[in-house]
């Protein structure tokens, strides 16, 4: 019921909010593009073709071959399915751990709030990144050691947009009429409080895949995330460095991806912010 | 050095999405040297807009469409308009609501001695000898050492104070007032309509004082407009107003006054609310809320401003009638 | 003055941070599989060696034993051996850190200058073409890998117009603001647009705050306004965003070292990963925190000058 109301008052005062809808559509079609990369895409991401390296952009590969003769527009329609999992997935274990702590530590104050934003205060002074590798290189590279890294990192941000948003919600009046009616305190955390947290937190969620999004590719830059000969932006553009005076289309495109997807999250972030009129 | 305020016909325009909306119109004021006169209205009526024409800081979206603002100077002659820094700093003005109309960055002091400087060329040590010598006279005391305290510091009569001081800072010929004790508790606001006074004694500027409280009118007004839904209704000496009103909304403010209510009698109010400035009905705006209307009263155009008498006008058709029905309160 | 003795008070404040900071060095190193001796050493490590090691990290103690052994070798400035370069790991990380820093500074100036700039522009023309250029390009710039800018700066000025080279770092300082000029550009790219949209947002808001308009009836002129009051009340929540992306900033300098082999720690901390060099990632990964720590501290103390309001 609630979930229909919301799309419905979307619609309607959607008017002027071109940007919303640009940034909806332009991620719909991504993700269109990832689910259906194997019809989409001309060639076999991974097939290799000795005779046709580092061909420029033709009307057979219209963004040419890489060194290894693949053709670089399937990997980069193929690569959006990574790139598209590492974004979207990345930020669900630190949503649910960062909205989780946050309300707990809005919720009920005092010693709880202390030692959780103690142990809060204390991630975040490890620069984001450099745990990150650290965490990897632990645990090996990989998409599931991306996950779990960020898992440990990354949910810092949500609890202190969730925390700071319970703080004030806490002395509401739908929160008093709650604990008068005796409800538990975990039914008006999660039913009362997070619903009416929900509109920052999710803008912040479409600015957080796109930051996500970067940071799984830099990391498949390094060589510390997703492993070639996994078709990915990242590693693509790490190929192609090498050519990168003969063969400019390797880098090129996929980086062209990166940021348009990005793009069209961080549209649909200001796209919402400017629906809603969200503070930050 | 005294100089006369002449505000003639001006009209103020707001350009929106659906079409332009007119937040002042044909606005029209006097006002002599070492007057003190009273802007009365309810939120909306276009008071504090028609100010902010006069001093030029209207909001982005709005500007003057049409009209005159004149400053006499020394030989009197009238200043006009289109020379607008040149009269912005002979007409200065406070502002409501202190506390957000003081740099919270900056000392009181600096703040205060900032036009002095720009003005005037004053080197730092002249402007803070200058804005000390202001301190003292819309009376800070210990001055000396308030200069270098920061707004959070100081009460909110405190902060008017140092506004005031800013605006006289600039020398004006002319202080506007928008409301500036409505955010102040009762006794402070003593105080500063008492400073004004003084200020108006001791300096001989003129001060226009909008307000929508008519007992702060009563006290400190020599004469009074009186504005409704972006038109002045009436014009007058404040006892002509508060004793024999002839505009109908007047009538209904004055009565609507907590002190002159009656014991064991319902408060009187005035029924209805005002229009919005983009639903203007045509005719006399104050119609749905008049107990005078007539059939006339429904005339395409608003009623005009009717100079009554030299110091009088008007803006109600029925004025005459009114006038000798004797209107008073009950 | 008194509101300046927070100084004095905050690092106390600092201090459980540090310590839960130590606490995870140390578990994230103990974490890793495998015997602790081959990982400290290498594969390479003669018994009575691996021995010594055995004691003085006390491997076979239990693990509280260990962390407070980890401490006061700490105090004592040992931080372990390198494995790759046989030498003290601070020797190693300080033979390193400068071209880091030095890159960290050329891009903290480049960005907060072009920040101003674009910023400005923006807000004092709001709405005309400057403004709609600014934030399309902060809009667009958020998505904008650095890596990949560094590579598209390589190909187009380091190899088409051959006007920087494509690595390295230089020997002195004239060479060094040389060599890294593209690394630099390409970091200050990346990290503009979030830094320049909110100083357009906060500049916009204060010049319509009331304050201003205060100015304004006063006669004020608009530059006069713009210099002394609206940016220094629009910088407060600009100083603070950018303590906290310098943790991102520090993330954005070691992908670019990467990309310009830059012989900084971040390059230092890449090859150490891949060579299982542990110690040496354990001390950048500790040098970095406090870094950071210690930026934040000076961000709280910057506005504490500015914004007279902020107190302990």
């Amino acid at each position: 019921m609630r979930a229909a109301r919301l799309l419905l008052s979307v619609g309607f005062l959607k008017n002027n909010n071109l940007t919303l809808v640009l940034g909806i559509f332009l991620s719909v079609c991504w993700v269109v593009i990832a689910i259906f990369a194997p019809w989409i895409a001309p060639y076999d991401p991974i097939a290799q073709d000795v005779a046709r390296t580092l061909q420029p952009p033709s009307f057979a590969h219209p963004f040419g071959t890489d060194n290894f003769g693949r053709d670089v527009l399937s990997r980069v329609i193929w690569g959006s399915r990574v790139d598209l999992a590492m974004g979207l997935g990345g930020v669900f274990a630190p949503i649910i751990i960062g909205c989780t702590i946050g309300l707990l530590a809005g919720y009920f104050g005092g010693i709880i709030d202390t030692l959780l934003m103690r142990f809060l205060d204390i991630t975040i002074s490890f620069p984001f990144f450099i745990l990150m590798i650290a965490i990897i290189s632990i645990l090996g590279p990989g998409l599931m050691s991306f996950f779990i890294a960020l898992a440990l990192v990354g949910w810092v941000s949500y609890a202190r947009l969730v925390r700071s948003r319970t703080l004030v919600l806490r002395h509401s009046d739908f929160v008093a009429a709650g604990q008068i009616l005796g409800f538990s305190s975990i039914r008006i955390m999660f039913r009362h409080v997070l619903p009416n947290a929900a509109l920052p937190v999710l803008v912040f969620i479409m600015s957080d895949v796109v930051l996500t999004i970067l940071l799984g590719s830099s990391l498949s830059y390094l060589g510390l995330g997703v492993q070639p000969p996994l078709a990915e932006w990242g590693i693509m553009i790490a190929e192609g460095q090498n050519f990168i005076s003969t063969a400019w289309w390797i880098t090129l495109f996929p980086g062209l991806a990166i940021v348009i997807l990005a793009l069209s999250f961080s549209l649909i972030a200001d796209g919402l912010a400017a629906q809603y009129k969200v503070s930050e | 050095m005294m100089s006369k305020l002449i505000i003639r016909d001006l009209t103020v325009e707001i350009v929106t999405p659906f079409g332009p909306i007119f937040p002042v119109e044909q606005f029209s004021l006097s006002v002599e040297p070492g007057e003190i006169v009273g802007l009365v209205g309810e939120s909306g009526s276009g008071k504090t807009m028609a100010m902010r024409a006069v001093v030029g800081i209207l909001p982005r979206n709005a500007h003057i469409a049409s009209g005159e603002i004149l400053l006499s100077d020394a030989d009197n002659a009238f200043v006009p308009s289109s020379q607008q820094s040149h009269l912005r700093h002979n007409i200065a003005m406070i502002f409501q609501n202190p506390t957000s109309y003081l740099d919270p960055l900056m000392s009181v002091g600096k703040q205060v001695a900032e036009p002095l400087r720009f003005h005037q060329g004053l080197t730092r040590k002249e402007a803070r000898t200058e804005a000390i010598e202001l301190f003292r006279k819309v009376g800070i005391h210990d001055a000396e050492r308030q200069f270098d305290v920061y707004p959070h510091h100081f009460s909110g009569g405190m902060k008017q104070r140092v506004l005031i001081a800013a605006a006289l800072a600039c020398n004006p010929k002319v202080l506007i007032a928008d409301e500036p004790t409505t955010a102040l508790d009762v006794t402070i606001q003593k105080q500063i309509l008492e400073l004004l006074c003084r200020l108006r004694d001791e300096t001989g500027i003129s001060i226009i004082f909008i307000t929508h409280d008519l007992g702060v009118v009563s006290q400190l007004c020599d004469t009074v407009s009186v504005l409704y839904a972006a038109r002045i209704v009436e014009s007058a000496s404040t006892i002509e107003l508060l004793n024999a009103p002839l505009h109908p909304y007047s009538l209904g403010l004055i009565r609507s006054q907590p002190e002159s209510a009656q014991r064991d009698r319902p408060l009187p109010s005035i029924p209805g609310q005002p229009p919005a400035l983009n639903a203007m009905p045509s005719g006399c705006r104050f119609l749905p809320r008049c107990e005078f209307a007539i059939q006339a009263c429904k005339q395409p155009s608003p009623p005009p401003l009717v100079q009554t008498s030299t110091v009088r006008s008007n803006a109600c058709l029925r004025w005459r009638e009114l006038q000798t029905l004797g209107l008073n309160y009950d | 003055m008194e509101r300046f003795k927070f100084i004095l008070f905050r690092p106390l404040q600092l201090l459980p941070v540090l310590f839960g900071v130590s606490v995870i060095s140390f578990v994230m190193v103990r974490s890793i599989p495998g015997d602790p001796v081959r990982l400290l050493l290498g594969t390479r490590a003669t018994p009575e060696v691996a021995a010594k090691i055995r004691a003085q990290y006390g491997l076979d103690e239990p693990l509280m034993t260990q962390y407070f052994l980890f401490l006061k070798n700490l105090f004592q400035g040992d931080f372990g051996r390198s494995i790759v370069y046989k030498t003290s790991t601070f020797n190693v990380v300080a033979e390193r850190i400068g071209p880091t820093v030095f890159l960290l500074t050329y891009v903290l100036v480049m960005a907060i200058l072009i920040t101003l700039i674009l910023s400005t522009w923006a807000a004092r023309r709001q709405g005309r073409l400057p403004d709609v250029i600014v934030r399309s390009y902060s809009m667009v710039g958020l998505g904008l890998p650095t890596f990949w800018l560094g590579i598209i700066l390589i190909m187009q000025f380091s190899i088409a117009l051959n006007w920087f080279p494509t690595s390295g770092y230089g020997e002195s300082v004239a060479e060094n603001l040389y060599y890294l000029f593209l690394p630099a550009v390409s970091i200050t790219l990346a990290l503009s647009p979030v830094l320049i949209r909110n100083l357009r947002a906060s500049l916009i808001s204060e010049m319509e705050s009331d304050y201003a308009t205060a100015a304004r009836s006063r006669g004020m002129s608009e530059n006069g306004i713009y210099f002394s009051h609206v940016l220094p009340n629009s910088l407060v929540p600009a100083i603070t965003l950018l303590g906290i992306n310098f943790a991102w900033l520090i993330g954005g300098t070691v992908v670019v070292e990467q990309v310009f082999s830059v012989p900084g720690i971040g390059q230092l901390m890449i090859s150490s990963i891949f060579a299982r060099d542990y110690l040496v990632v354990q001390l950048i990964t500790l040098v970095v925190a406090i870094a950071v720590i210690a930026v934040n501290f000076i961000v709280d103390v910057l506005t504490a000058v500015i914004d007279p309001r902020v107190h302990l």
